[in-house]
């Protein structure tokens, strides 16, 4: 393994790695959960990337251990584990009753998650949080566009209907609040509930082939940090709380763990989990649920 | 109701953090609405739609956009509380539990730090310093160059890509600044005021902006460029770039220009655009002739003391002659031994020097200096002085593997004393140079020594006389008053100024030839 690069960006948790082939790589401190992309380190509860990293540090991976300039820090891969879950080998389907029911339970665990200001929003269910209306101004008009854009790009991606759905997608590309931004985290769970429905079914892969070229070079429009979670996404490599929700989806027999799945990933960042979660259930939907907006302007209900 | 944005570039801070900042907004007076959001395009219109944002935004999607709206009073001191929040990094901690810092390490990781700097000041070793300074005019920053030994190649390819970005290189060998009030490398507390000043002479920057702050003015920026920078080569650029900023500063009203003698062509273009920017000049080029300064907004000035003089009158409405010193009074030194007929000047600074040189060559005739006016006037060996010498003791000659002279004075020390057993020297000329970067005591150091040359004089039938200057000011940390006052008990005539302190010297050394009188 031979690899060099710069960092990035610094966290108390996570830093990213720019490396010479434009790809970001993210070093994650234990607590967090795998990531594609990234490297989960066994570290101590105190330990923090701030005091040990800084923005512009050369680092070089050799003979299968990273190595930083000016750092104390060294990676050793060699023995590392590799994560992978092939979210197309999960085929949840919300025609089962018991997958309907978890798609429920955790559509109702984003509605109580009262906590921010990102597409999530949209969902006329849950009360926005806000105290003050200085928080976040656009607010209310990254929810108009929301509630116009998603039931087009679920009935454009039910119709398999390429151009509908990148018509609908644009708009989304760096959208929002949060380092991530609002709409990126929704595409990357929008393409999580897609993988997770597609199965063999070549129609649906080659639908997400071909967006995916296009959402390939389209988000370079957002951030660099993004542009990476949105191009992994595509190749169906998703973050661990988002992919271990799809998988409870599989395995609904027992809602406690669809709840505790939910809350583990809504709980990251601000806004991050609550859109990534809301992307994984719609995009759950887009193909296996006959019938999901009853009336329009939404509101969002599933009708069983 | 007003607006304000801010862009940070390649800034990133996770969501928490961005939401936290949205929380403070919603706690600061007359904030209407804002926001901090990454710059993606989609976002940049989100804006616009919310009224938050009008025009073009020049931003891409890695920066981050603070875009407020509210009262025009209270979006200054939002948008400082909301960089200060950005850039407080939560308080590491070690794996004890105490909390640490981590030193950037490059400069970008400095700017990491430190986000909407726009100055690097370098201070490696010479063959390391060109490409730091490339570094940091690649990441849009104007660069102080503190090393020295950078070869002229290089400072060309430097300045001319700085200029090519409208930033500035200060240096190569650029010991002085002073930027927004904040002294850099060896330079003084001055007060801030009307007068800018560029230099492409360390010292004379010093001497300049100290009596300016002594005759009540201040300084609003003091640029300096490094001593190459009037090269034939180098054209000039970094006191052309400095001279065409001091020129849109609003807080400049005066503008000072100080070098050794430049290339005649270079003068000829800084003289020309000098004389163009619309408002007075004084132009100190030591040793040039004034009479080719010929210009309505130009004026020439002959000593430093002369530059800084015509600056303030020039600043106070007067006629820049107006400002002219009158030179203080003087305590008559006993009579001097018969044979005692030589002037030693031991200078820490270099320009000091070389005007010493200019100054008493036309009133003593030949003075020997290891940088003098004239070639044919180059001391042999510098380590031995010669009828009338001035030595520049901060030369690369001296400062090899030692500290230079106005931080560590053990070599100036140890020539005062050789040169007080010296029975035909009548004068000893020191220069004392406070501010940020020298000594902190100077005068602790200077007076034993100077006692004991004075002493070995004395004994020896002999009135050895010491004249000095303090290039300091009432704000500079070694306590300019007390350094005076040491000074003084130890017998030593203190001038206010190099020009004045040589010019005293020269007549203590022409009365006792009997060729002139004492004032």
């Amino acid at each position: 393994m031979c690899f060099s690069g710069v960092i990035h960006s610094v966290f108390h948790h996570a830093c990213n790695v720019s490396l010479k082939s434009d790809e970001l790589l993210t070093l994650v401190s234990s607590e967090k959960g795998n990531f594609p992309q990234g490297i989960r380190l066994e570290t101590s509860p105190k330990f923090t990337f701030l005091n040990q990293l800084r923005v512009g540090q050369p680092v070089a991976c050799r003979g299968g251990i990273i190595r930083i300039s000016g750092s104390d820090l060294s990676i050793d891969l060699r023995t590392a584990s590799h994560w992978h879950v092939d979210l197309k080998g999960l085929r949840v389907d919300l025609h089962q009753r018991d997958t309907a029911q978890a798609w429920a339970v955790a559509w109702v665990e984003l509605g109580k998650h009262r906590r921010g200001d990102g597409i999530s929003g949209m969902i006329a269910a849950i009360p926005l949080p806000r105290q003050n209306p200085v928080t976040s101004p656009g607010i209310k008009i990254l929810v108009e566009r929301a509630v116009q854009t998603l039931p087009a790009l679920i009935n454009a991606t039910r119709n398999f209907q390429v151009e509908g759905a990148i018509t609908a997608i644009r708009p989304l590309i760096g959208l929002g609040p949060g380092l991530t931004p609002s709409g990126d985290d929704f595409i990357v769970g929008y393409l999580a509930g897609l993988w997770s429905t597609a199965g063999s079914d070549s129609s649906r892969l080659r639908f997400i082939s071909t967006v995916g070229a296009w959402l390939s070079q389209a988000a370079v429009g957002t951030n660099a940090i993004s542009y990476t979670y949105i191009k992994s996404a595509v190749k169906g490599n998703i973050s661990e709380p988002i992919v271990t929700l799809a998988q409870r989806f599989g395995q609904a027999n027992n809602m406690d763990s669809v709840r505790e799945a939910a809350g583990t990933a809504l709980q990251v960042g601000d806004t991050s989990g609550a859109d990534g979660v809301l992307g994984l259930l719609l995009g759950c939907i887009a193909w296996t649920a006959p019938s999901l907006f009853c009336c329009s302007p939404p509101q969002p209900v599933l009708c069983s | 109701m007003a607006r304000a944005t801010k862009i940070l570039r390649n800034f990133y801070r996770d969501s928490v953090s961005l939401m936290q900042l949205s929380s403070m907004f919603a706690k600061l007076p007359g904030v209407e609405q804002a926001s901090a959001i990454m710059a993606s395009a989609n976002n940049i219109s989100l804006l616009k739609e919310a009224g938050l944002l009008g025009g073009t935004i020049e931003a891409g999607a890695n920066d981050l956009l603070i875009a407020l709206q509210g009262q025009e009073e209270a979006l200054d001191a939002a948008m400082a509380a909301a960089e200060a929040a950005l850039n407080q990094n939560p308080p590491p901690v070690t794996g004890n539990g105490r909390s640490c810092g981590m030193a950037p390490r490059s400069i970008e990781m400095g700017l990491g730090d430190m986000v909407g700097a726009n100055l690097a000041l370098i201070s490696t070793p010479g063959e390391y310093a060109a490409a730091e300074a490339l570094k940091a005019l690649s990441l849009g920053l104007n660069v102080m160059l503190f090393s020295d030994n950078v070869e002229l190649k290089d400072e060309i390819a430097l300045k001319r890509f700085a200029q090519a970005r409208d930033l500035i290189v200060m240096g190569p060998d650029c010991g002085t600044a002073i930027i927004n009030g904040i002294p850099l490398a060896f330079a003084n507390a001055v007060r801030r005021g009307e007068i800018g000043v560029v230099a492409a002479s360390g010292t004379g920057l010093q001497q300049v902006t100290c009596l300016i702050d002594r005759w009540g003015k201040g300084i609003s920026q003091a640029i300096g460029t490094g001593g190459h920078d009037l090269h034939r080569d180098v054209g000039g650029i970094s006191m052309l770039q400095g001279l065409k900023a001091l020129a849109v500063d609003q807080s400049t009203s005066v503008i000072v220009l100080i070098s050794k003698p430049p290339s005649p062509e270079v003068a000829g273009r800084v003289l020309e655009v000098a004389g163009g920017v619309g408002k007075p000049v004084v132009v100190n080029f030591l040793g040039a002739d004034p009479e080719g300064i010929k210009h309505p907004n130009l004026f020439a000035a002959g000593t430093l003391e002369d530059a800084a003089a015509a600056a303030v009158a020039l600043a106070d409405g007067r006629r820049p002659e107006e400002g002219r010193p009158k030179r203080p009074p003087f305590a008559i030194p006993p009579k001097l031994a018969p044979g005692q007929q030589y002037l030693r000047g031991l200078y820490s600074g270099g320009t000091f020097c070389y005007e010493a040189s200019l100054l008493l060559k036309k009133d003593l005739g030949q003075v020997y200096s290891n940088s003098p006016v004239d070639p044919g006037d180059r001391l042999g060996d510098v380590w031995t002085s010669r009828g009338h010498t001035v030595i520049d003791l901060g030369d690369n000659l001296f400062t090899r593997g030692r500290p230079h002279p106005m931080i560590d004075h053990r070599l100036r020390n140890e020539r005062i004393f050789k040169e007080a057993g010296d029975p035909e020297v009548a004068v000893i000329l020191l220069d004392v140079v406070l501010g940020y970067g020298s000594h902190p005591d100077p005068a602790s150091e200077m007076v034993p020594v100077i006692q004991k040359a004075k002493d070995l004089a004395d004994k020896a039938g002999r009135h050895l006389v010491v004249v000095g200057f303090v290039c300091g000011t009432s704000l500079d940390p070694q306590n300019l008053s007390k350094q005076e006052v040491a000074l003084r008990d130890a017998g030593v005539i203190l001038a206010e100024s190099n020009a004045q302190a040589v010019r005293l010297a020269a007549t203590v050394v022409l009365a006792a030839a009997g060729v002139g009188k004492m004032p």
